[in-house]
Order: structure tokens, then sequence, then C-alpha cells
């Protein structure tokens, strides 16, 4: 389906995730296909209840009880996760393929030293000695540039300011050099000057790792700065799938252009007097329209539109989009 | 009319820190450390800052919702500074506030008809019949349909809440409308719904709107004029659009230069700023900048620089900028220096 050589690396396939309560089911994510190619930085942006944080963490299998994998598959270099026992996807978490989230402090265990709790991961995942996972946990933390990781190691959670505490998280994750990273809103939590220091943080580890990353986000600037490939979801579907440059230069489904205009650009020539906006609310899960899902808010919409669900076409080299729109110009 | 709405001056808000052991010494930490600024009427003044900053302290401040330690503030005229509590009450009414989560300040018991009207029922002695045309007026003003009046908050979606707590705020027509992030907490497609709400009801109603916010594309579009906050203190003051157009204080630049934006950018020649905001518990001598600032002199480690009014109503608050310091030469270039 990509261009890019080779199969890729972490494959999600027509994955569908319910939530079930009271008998009723509600589906939250349809039917989502997505690649991630070894080393690649693929951006997954949307709105709240899009469906962004569940397909993440159905990947290492950490929904919530009410919620299923109601369809699809999941592989890892082929395997399949999605039926492997809680032992066998244990052992890839953390090692194989690791997570960090948008709180570190609520990640962090607060009664154990920062050391006590990087060099848990060498321990557990590289069996090695408490006095060689803490000379470990020292060095993991330098990487991720913490300022004198020596002393850093005696402290607790709480004692470090929230970029300290997610870059702890991040030399965690990375600790046994997974083949994947999941960063669910790494840097929503933090100040602007501190994100983009974690920002770069990350696509430094990212070039010299060679890890790959699936980076979450609700901000399409941070996803700008970080991404190699962007999906954009919307009510559980991808809408738009493409490379960073092209989705920019030349984004396709009006609910992405509508993104792109919506947020007023501190640096801009000219502020408008009105902003452009996206009309209406997103709906609610068990409450979407029919037809395309994005057809009350859309400005282009028309009767097609609103009675029949459009597929996913390729408008370009690598870049794919779900709109009736694009389906007519091609 | 060029009357002032609000003018505050030095005003100071401390919070005590535990007493060490054997100390006889009080500490304190200065969330607002001798802030001065003022707010026209039908004006928008935003407050912009790092977590830490002092930004949501001020805004409490001003309104006396935590009581200053020291300064003055004077409303609609009037030195409220020691009004008593019956005295300030009734100046509440003039000043409201829409905070960032509008869900977390309402009872959920209460429906959207009770929850705008209470302001009302507090304030005003209205009969129930004119408070509810009242509140059907305003629910029509902030685009909620006043047929679901009778709902409760949880069955609207947060950009619909929003505009509840902007419904709210609103009612009694008040001269001064806090914005504590109104718009942080929602969705990006949302967001735009509600800035273009406020600057729309400023048009109609002609409130002083003082706008709270770390999102400095908001600020620049809904703001007339803006303050950058650092540690207490404002470090730089000035018409919006000069501020961003071109900002004086390294730390503004910073500020600016950090925020992602949605678009491909040539290669970057931002400045991304080093470490941390400091500890509030042990501010940094002099500048309380010089540790982050790129470009530091030898006096920014301790001397703290005072404001240098560059006209237009622009301040900044740098050795680079004073004329005091280096005689007379023009700051260096690569300050984004302005010649005034």
């Amino acid at each position: 389906m990509t261009m890019n050589a080779g199969p890729p690396l972490l494959e999600i396939d027509r994955l569908s995730i319910d939530a079930v309560s009271a008998g009723r089911q509600v589906r939250l994510v349809d039917e989502v296909s997505l690649n991630l190619q070894a080393g690649q930085v693929l951006g997954l942006v949307g709105e709240s209840g899009c469906g962004k944080s569940l397909l993440s963490y159905s990947i290492l299998r950490l929904l919530e009880p009410g919620l299923r994998i109601a369809g699809g598959n999941i592989r890892l270099e082929g395997k399949s996760l999605t039926d492997l026992s809680e032992r066998k996807i244990r052992a890839i978490r953390g090692n194989e393929i690791s997570m960090i989230f948008q709180e570190p402090l609520t990640a962090l265990n607060p009664v154990f030293t920062v050391g006590d709790q990087v060099a848990e991961v060498f321990r557990t995942h590289r069996g090695m000695s408490k006095a060689e996972a803490r000379r470990k946990a020292v060095d993991a933390l330098a990487e991720v540039g913490v300022p004198s990781p020596e002393i850093r190691v005696t402290q607790y959670p709480a004692d470090l300011s929230g970029g300290m505490r997610q870059r702890v998280m991040i030399a965690m994750a990375l600790a046994c050099r997974p083949k994947v990273l999941i960063a669910d809103e790494p840097t929503t939590a933090l100040d602007a000057t501190i994100q983009a220091q974690i920002l770069e943080l990350m696509r430094g580890l990212q070039r010299n790792f060679g890890t790959a990353i699936i980076f979450i986000s609700h901000d399409l600037g941070v996803v700008a700065e970080v991404a190699d490939r962007v999906a954009v979801l919307y009510c559980g579907r991808v809408v738009e799938e493409a490379p960073v440059a092209e989705l920019f230069q030349n984004p396709r489904h009006p609910y992405t252009r509508g993104l792109m205009r919506a947020v007023p650009q501190p640096d801009a020539e000219v502020m408008p007097a009105i902003l452009h906006e996206i009309k209406g609310n997103v709906p609610r899960p068990g409450h979407l329209p029919g037809g395309c899902r994005f057809h009350p808010r859309c400005p282009i919409a028309r009767d097609i539109c609103t009675t029949s669900d459009p597929q996913r076409i390729k408008v370009g080299a690598d870049h794919h989009v779900a709109c009736w729109e694009a389906t007519d110009a091609h | 009319m060029h009357t002032k709405l609000l003018e505050v001056t030095n005003l100071v808000r401390r919070f005590e820190l535990p007493k060490r052991l054997f100390s006889k010494q009080q500490r304190y930490i200065h969330a607002v450390d001798g802030v001065s600024f003022s707010l026209g009427r039908a004006e928008t003044l935003g407050i912009v800052g790092e977590s830490g900053c002092g930004k949501t302290t001020l805004s409490r401040a001003m309104l006396r919702l935590v009581e200053p330690d020291a300064g003055k503030i004077v409303f609609r005229g009037r030195d409220i500074t020691h009004l008593s509590k019956e005295e300030l009450r009734a100046e509440r009414r003039h000043m409201q506030i829409v905070f960032q989560d509008p869900f977390g300040s309402f009872n959920p018991r209460m429906t959207v008809r009770q929850l705008i009207d209470e302001p009302l029922s507090v304030h005003t002695s209205d009969d129930a019949a004119t408070r509810l045309e009242k509140v059907r007026d305003v629910m029509a003003s902030v685009g909620l349909d006043p047929r679901l009046s009778e709902r409760h908050p949880h069955e609207f979606s947060g950009g619909q809440r929003q505009r509840i707590g902007i419904a709210r705020a609103l009612i009694l027509r008040p001269d001064l409308i806090i914005g504590d992030e109104p718009v942080s907490a929602l969705d990006v497609s949302i967001r735009a719904q509600i800035l273009n709400l406020m600057k729309q009801l400023q048009a109609e109603f002609g409130a002083s709107y003082v706008m709270v916010s770390h999102d400095l594309g908001a600020i620049r579009f809904i703001c007339h004029r803006v303050a950058v906050m650092y540690l207490g203190r404002v470090v730089e003051e000035g018409l919006t659009e000069d501020v961003f157009r071109e900002p004086l204080h390294p730390y503004t630049k910073g500020l600016i230069d950090a925020v992602p934006l949605p678009r491909l950018r040539p290669e970057r020649t931002r400045q991304l700023l080093v470490g941390e905001m400091p500890s509030p518990i042990n501010p940094p001598t002099g500048c309380h900048f010089h540790p982050r600032c790129p470009v530091a002199l030898k006096q920014c480690r301790t001397v703290a620089p005072g404001f240098t009014d560059l006209g237009g109503g622009r301040r900044v608050t740098c050795h680079l900028y004073a004329p005091t310091n280096g005689g007379h030469e023009p700051p260096p270039a690569e300050a984004g220096a302005k010649s005034s």
C-alpha cells in the first residue's frame, strides 16, 4: 500500500474497537488501517473522541474494561499481537513496544526514587544486577538530557518539574531500545518552551536509535514538527493520510483543511478579523451521522455525502483521503 | 471617552512558605511581584506566560478574589483596594470570570436556566419573568438554543458548556470579563468558534476583557494589548501587533518561537530557550530571566532591570533596552532592536 520498500514494522489492519456497556455496543474505532515503517514517525491527529488514544492503547492491549477489540488485527513484524497470551504481551511491553503518556506524574510511582524506577526496567527486561541497573539508569537519564543524573536518581518524582518527569519517562521507555515507541500527547501538559525542548529531544533520540514512533496529538503544529507521515482521524476513522510535507502543502479533506485554518498563528503576517470556524460540534459516539461522518460540519457537503460513506482513495504518491470531492476529482 | 476601566499599580501577592526548622525568618513566594497595568473600556488585555509565572494569581488579585498584599486597584474610577466585603460585593457584579473548564465550576444538578440565572438572582431584584426573558436573550446571544434551557450541563458538549459559561458571565452586562484560559480545554475546531464569539460579544456589549492564556495564537487574535509575565513580573508590554511582529524581550521571542505551527516552515531560524523557569522560592538574582537568556549581559546577573518605556505603550524590562546601560548605543541588532 505504501511506497516504502519492505513490509511494515507495525501493521494495524482493519482494526475496530467497541465499547460495551449494559448490553449496548458502540463502535469507537471503525476499521482503521495504518502502517508504521521502521525508523519512521507516524503522527495521529484528531480531536477528542476520534479514537486516537484507544487505537494506541489497543496495540499493547491496554484497553480499559468495557472496551474491546471487535475486529481486525495488529501485527508486529508480521506476528499478530491481538491473540497473544497476557504473558507474551507483557514481554513485549516496554521491551519491543513501549509507551509514554501525557501526564508523567500519574505514570511514575511517587514512593520510589527516579533511579529505582529507571533501574527496574533494566532489571525486569534485561535481568541486570542491582548495581549494574543503577549505573545504566544514570546513563539513561544523561541520554535524555537530565542534568546531574547521579543526583536525580536519588530524587522522587515529586521533586522534578513536569519537563524533567517527561524526560524520565522517555528514558524508561527507550531503556530497552524498543522497536516502537507510542507517545500519547507526550507534551500536551508541558509549557511551550519545555514542549519545544522535549520535541527536539525526541527527534534526536529517534534519529540516533532508529526507533519508530507513533505520535498522538490533538495539535497539528506538534505533528508538523515531529512526524514523517500523518494520519488524520475523525470519529473513529482515518479521513486522510499522507507524508507530512504533502499533507500540509496539499490537504485534501475539508476537515484537515479546516483544522489547519482554525488555528490562529502567533507569527502570522496578518491576523484575520474572524477565524475560520468548523461549524457544529464533534458528534458523540453512538450518535454518528449517516453517510460521511463529517458531512454535517462540512462546508462542501452535497447530497451524496449525506447518504453514502466515501471510500478511501489514493490521490497522490502515498496520499490517501476519504472524501467524495476527492473521489470525483479522480 | 478615554477613561480607564481598571488601573492596577504595583500589585503584590505573596504566599507564605512554611518556616524552616530553627529559622525565625519568614520566607515568601512572590507570585505577583509589583505588577502595574491599565485597561481601557472595550479593550482586551492579554496576560501570557508559562505555568507558575503568576498570571492566574494576578487575574484573581486584580479583582481581590485573592487579597493582594500591596498595591492599588482602581476599578470604574473607584479605589477598591480597601473596600469592605459588603462594598466589594456590589462591585462584583461588574466583573465576571470565564473559567477554563466550565463544567468543573457548574453545579451538575442545576439546569442551564438556573446556572445562567444565578448571578441575576444574586445581584438584581428582577422578577422571575424578567429574569427568564434575560436568560433566553443571553442564550441566543452566545449561540445556544433557548429551548434547551431546562437541560443539564452534562448533556452539552465542551464547546456548548463554554457558551453557557460565557452566558453566565455576560448576563449582568459586566464592564469587565476575565477569561482564564477560556479556550484551552476545547477541541481545536471549537476553539475558533469560541474566540470568534468572544470578539463579537465585545463589539456588541462593549465589555473589557482580561485574557489569561498560554495560547499565543489566541492572544494575538483577540487582544489589543498584551503583557508577558515571567516569575511574577511583567517583562514586556505593548500593543499586540507590535509585540508579536517585533518582540523585544528575549523571553518573548523564545516564547513565540516555541509555538509549534500547523504548517511547513522553512529551515527553522528560531531560537529554543534552554532550561526551565526557576523556582519562585529562590528566584535568580538580577534579571530573573538571565540564566535562560541567550543574550544576557554581565549586569543581568546582578542588577534587576527596570521598565524602559519605548513609547506607544511599549514597555520592556531588559537591560538591552535601558538607556542608562551601555551609554547611548542602540541595543545589539540581533536582539531585534527598534529605534524609537
